[in-house]
């Protein structure tokens, strides 16, 4: 066996193998479209450019710089928040009719369940705002702002569980390996701040539930890893092992990286493989973020009044208020991709109470966040999201009260809300039936959002792809329709 | 009625039968070919049999094409010459089954002439028919490209007229008539007038047919122009009864003239655009009618590679606004920013039309360089100790769209200014010196312009 092959870039074989496949190919290609031959750019394999973005991308003017993603981890009952359903008041108590349900998979919590008694939601429900959007009392600062807002009433995705709908929502796939929303960004646009990560991911501490979350939602599946999302934590350390050791000051560590730098060029000379220039990648902007982190997560020099904003949580490090005031000075300094995750949504029992809390925690925070913005002329180029994965469903999971029930998982309808560039503002798009069950108006998948998403980016979601693996992979796999009616 | 049922019967037929005289008299030819290269005369029997067979059935084929012809659902231009070629056809091939009965009565070229004639014919009527039945272009559609166009004359054009602006488009010269032109016009025109309607007239096509008008302006649901078009096509008053039937956007198209009055000198700016037909008119006619911002409207040819990275070695953060856009979009960050670095921008001067000196040293001179940049439609200068002295300089930009001044020097004296700009549409004025009553009263006084003053926290 020879040992010394795999140290090569190209053996013998490989290039007669190679070239001559590669003959073939371009008399076929020639065949196919003659003038093609000639165009100066090879389309299949575009090169990165100098801030690492993809050549020809965006592909046309785009509407946003970036993306703050405010993620309900868990699912928020769209029925006690935005999707108004009297019905379910008048016939409380009473079985969902098996015509609506119309045969629709249930999860293992409620499959087992003798009757599926329908919930009307315990909250008053009031149209606000000039757009006249109904909302629940719950959100009393977002019913302010509704007149900001895009609402999507007829998402509907395809997992009915948390792992694979959340990896569905972030990766386009609901099987676990493929990049995050967050990477392809990071990969087709580049970097705006070259010291600072293009997707950082902030997650709210101490709401971890029932559903954890895991790093690979924010992962970069088969994109180079330089791509993936960094988390920041509160605390001393916000990114883990980002200082210095005891002993090494910057000057060590700045000699220390570029020695390091020409070993690994001459090791990359040699094997060719593009994950050491993804490490060298990051060993350099670990320490562009050594000065450049510190800076932005401290928000001591933020005036009262904005914390008056944000709500008093603000002030206590990895809540949601405080992350969502974070995303602000981030999208100030033009991060592309800012994710926050809040957990705690998933409510089977005790919906009423729970949410609550869930709410408090949030809503201050999402309408301050969207006016802090608006006032800094940032909606301009910023888009904001919130939303979970999945939503739902109209009847209670375990015993119905007067005053206390659940809800189980419902992938056939949920509400998500956008603001920002490059979307109508003050709007709803699509409709549930009375039940609150199907979706009767314009639904809109998963990939469909996902395609939106990408065009406001000024990417067609449809050529920005990478080969892996012999085939080109997409964040939208063979589906998406950019939702034309809600941009603007 | 029972009769003319029996006869659509047999007329039926015709597509069916045709295919036998086809293949007898192709057999016969080839069959005489073979004979004399082999110089054999074994065959004569068989040959003038096949000849009988064929035409016996081109004289069936014939007749059912005549019955099939009367029922009147195929257009009478095209149908002439495959009608008369047809019966000539079955003439001819009677003829040579005469002839090739006792072949040696007559002269080998009489012969081959007839051979050759009735060759002629067949491969002419067989592609007028195949036409009729598949509509022309049918066999050529598919053909790879350079075949195509060398042999055949693509009948495939797109009768889409390159319209680039809205206010030089008649919608329904333009638009619906080429429609009607394409799809109606061949049964309903000055010589042809099924169910007595002429739509090649004007005045006629409102006139109707002999169940009255088709056309009830504003009311498309009740115009029969747009019932028949749109029943379901196994409907036997669908229309048009044979060929393609209007297509999704055609139907758009005529829903909505329809809708909008049914008139006949309007501009598409005369008329209301509604949602439903700005993607018709952007497929069909390549008329984008969404409002869009400037730089989307003019084309620049590419900008020099070579003077941008001049520009980032200034520190200054370039991007194009696109792969088909040569617009750009310009940052500058920090505090190293000087007089000599901006006004390196005025080589590419034409092509900024974002940018962005946020929380920079900018200064108020400095932004008379600014002034010059003929495209600039965003200009983001927060967080900068810029006054009204800058906001004065800018009033030449008459493109922008979006001026950010919030966190600046700004006072209540700049929003005349502001509000002669002719093209703004958004300013952004919290925490500079603005007042928030005044800048309320901007806002109520230019409804079309969004001041955004903040939240009064302080």
């Amino acid at each position: 066996m020879c040992t010394h092959h795999h140290n090569k870039n190209y053996t013998r074989r490989d290039f007669l193998t190679k070239t001559s496949l590669g003959m073939g190919a371009l008399s076929m290609a020639s065949m196919l479209d003659p003038m093609g031959l000639f165009a100066k750019e090879n389309k299949l394999q575009p090169a990165p450019l100098l801030n690492g973005g993809i050549k020809g991308i965006p592909h046309f003017p785009p509407r946003v710089k970036r993306v703050i993603y405010l993620f309900q981890s868990g699912a928020p009952s769209q029925l006690d928040l935005f999707d108004y359903k009297p019905l379910l008041n008048k016939m409380n108590g009473q079985d969902l009719p098996e015509s609506i349900r119309g045969g629709q998979r249930l999860t293992g919590m409620t499959s087992g369940q003798a009757s599926f008694p329908l919930a009307g939601t315990l909250f008053n429900f009031k149209q606000h705002g000039d757009s006249g959007a109904w909302m629940s009392d719950l959100m009393p600062y977002t019913s302010k702002v509704v007149d900001e807002l895009c609402f999507i009433k007829s998402m509907y995705t395809e997992a009915i569980n948390h792992d694979p709908a959340i990896t569905f929502l972030q990766t386009g796939s609901q099987i676990p390996g493929r990049p995050s929303i967050g990477s392809w960004v990071s990969y087709g646009l580049g970097t705006d701040n070259k010291n600072l990560p293009e997707f950082v991911v902030l997650v709210t501490k101490g709401k971890t539930g029932g559903q954890p979350l895991y790093a690979r939602l924010w992962g970069n599946g088969f994109l180079p890893s330089q791509h993936q999302g960094v988390q920041f934590r509160s605390g001393k350390d916000p990114v883990l092992y980002l200082t210095n050791p005891p002993g090494v000051d910057g000057i060590l560590r700045r000699d220390q990286l570029d020695h390091l730098q020409q070993l690994e060029k001459l090791n990359h000379q040699d094997i060719g493989d593009p994950e050491i220039l993804a490490r060298m990648a990051q060993y350099e902007m670990a320490y562009r973020m050594q000065t450049s982190v510190p800076e932005i997560m401290d928000t001591s020099k933020e005036p009262e009044y904005i914390y008056d904003m944000y709500g008093e949580d603000s002030k206590k490090p990895g809540t949601f208020a405080a992350n969502c005031l974070l995303a602000r000075r981030m999208a100030e300094k033009d991060v592309k991709f800012i994710q926050l995750y809040h957990q705690g949504w998933d409510q089977h029992g005790n919906l009423p109470n729970a949410i609550k809390v869930q709410c408090k925690d949030t809503d201050q925070a999402t309408a301050a966040l969207i006016t802090d913005l608006k006032q800094r002329g940032m909606l301009e180029d910023t888009l904001v999201i919130w939303g979970g994965e999945f939503g739902r469903t109209n009847y209670s999971q375990g015993q119905l009260t007067p005053d206390n029930f659940g809800r189980d998982h419902h992938p056939k309808c949920f509400t998500i809300f956008m603001a920002g560039a490059g979307i109508k503002k003050g709007i709803t798009l699509g409709a549930t039936d009375d039940f609150g069950y199907n979706v009767v108006q314009r639904p809109v998948h998963v990939h469909d959002f996902q395609a939106t998403l990408m065009h406001l980016l000024g990417v067609n979601h449809e050529k920005l792809t990478f080969k892996f693996q012999g085939r080109r992979f997409r964040l939208t796999d063979v589906h998406g329709e950019v939702i034309k009616e809600i941009l603007a | 009625m029972i009769a003319l049922d029996f006869s659509v019967f047999l007329g039926r037929f015709h597509p069916l039968l045709v295919h036998l005289p086809i293949g007898f008299l192709i057999l016969a030819l080839l069959m005489e070919w073979i004979q004399n290269k082999k110089q054999a005369g074994t065959w004569k029997h068989i040959i003038s049999l096949t000849w009988m067979l064929g035409a016996i059935s081109a004289i069936i084929a014939a007749l059912c094409g005549w019955l099939l012809a009367n029922t009147g659902i195929y257009p009478e231009n095209e149908l002439f010459w495959h009608r008369w070629l047809g019966i000539s056809l079955a003439i001819i091939a009677s003829l040579g089954w005469f002839i090739k009965k006792e072949p040696s009565k007559y002269k080998k070229s009489i012969r081959n002439s007839i051979s050759f004639l009735v060759m002629t014919l067949l491969l002419l009527e067989g592609h007028l028919g195949g036409n009729i039945t598949h509509g022309a272009g049918y066999l050529a559609e598919y053909a790879p490209k350079p075949l195509n166009q060398l042999f055949f004359t693509s009948t495939q054009h797109n009768s889409a007229p390159d319209l680039s602006q809205k206010d030089s488009v008649l919608v329904f010269e333009n638009m619906v008539l080429p429609i009607l032109e394409s799809k109606c016009f061949a049964c309903h025109n000055d010589e042809t007038q099924r169910g007595g309607l002429n739509m090649e007239d004007i005045t006629l096509l409102f006139d109707g047919g002999e169940n009255g008008p088709i056309i009830n302006s504003g009311i498309p649901l009740e115009s029969e122009l747009f019932k028949r078009v749109t029943l379901p096509s196994k409907n036997s008053k669908f229309m048009p009864p044979r060929g393609e039937p209007l297509t999704y956007d055609e139907i758009q198209v005529i829903e909505w003239w329809i809708d909008q009055g049914a008139e006949i000198n309007k501009l598409i700016s005369d008329l209301t655009v509604t949602e439903k037909i700005k993607p018709v008119v952007k497929r069909v006619y390549k008329l984008d009618l969404e409002p869009k911002p400037w730089y989307e409207t003019v084309s620049l040819k590419q900008v020099d590679s070579l003077l941008l990275n001049n520009l980032r070695d200034e520190g200054f953060i370039i991007k194009s606004l696109g792969s088909e856009n040569s617009f750009l979009d310009i940052a500058f960050t920090g505090n190293s920013l000087n007089i000599e670095k901006l006004s390196k921008l005025v080589d590419v001067k034409e092509y900024i039309t974002w940018l962005s000196l946020a929380g920079t040293n900018v200064e108020d001179e400095w932004v008379s360089v600014i002034s010059e940049f003929p495209n600039l439609t965003r200009l983001e200068l927060q967080k900068t100790s810029v006054s009204d002295d800058s906001v004065q300089f800018l009033r030449e930009l008459e493109h922008l769209e979006s001026l950010n001044l919030y966190g600046t020097n700004v006072t209540d004296s700049c929003l005349s200014v502001i509000r002669d700009f002719p093209e703004l549409k958004r300013v952004y004025l919290w925490n500079s010196k603005v007042s928030f009553d005044r800048a309320r009263a901007l806002q109520e006084g230019n409804p079309d312009l969004e001041v955004e003053i903040g939240v009064s926290f302080k």
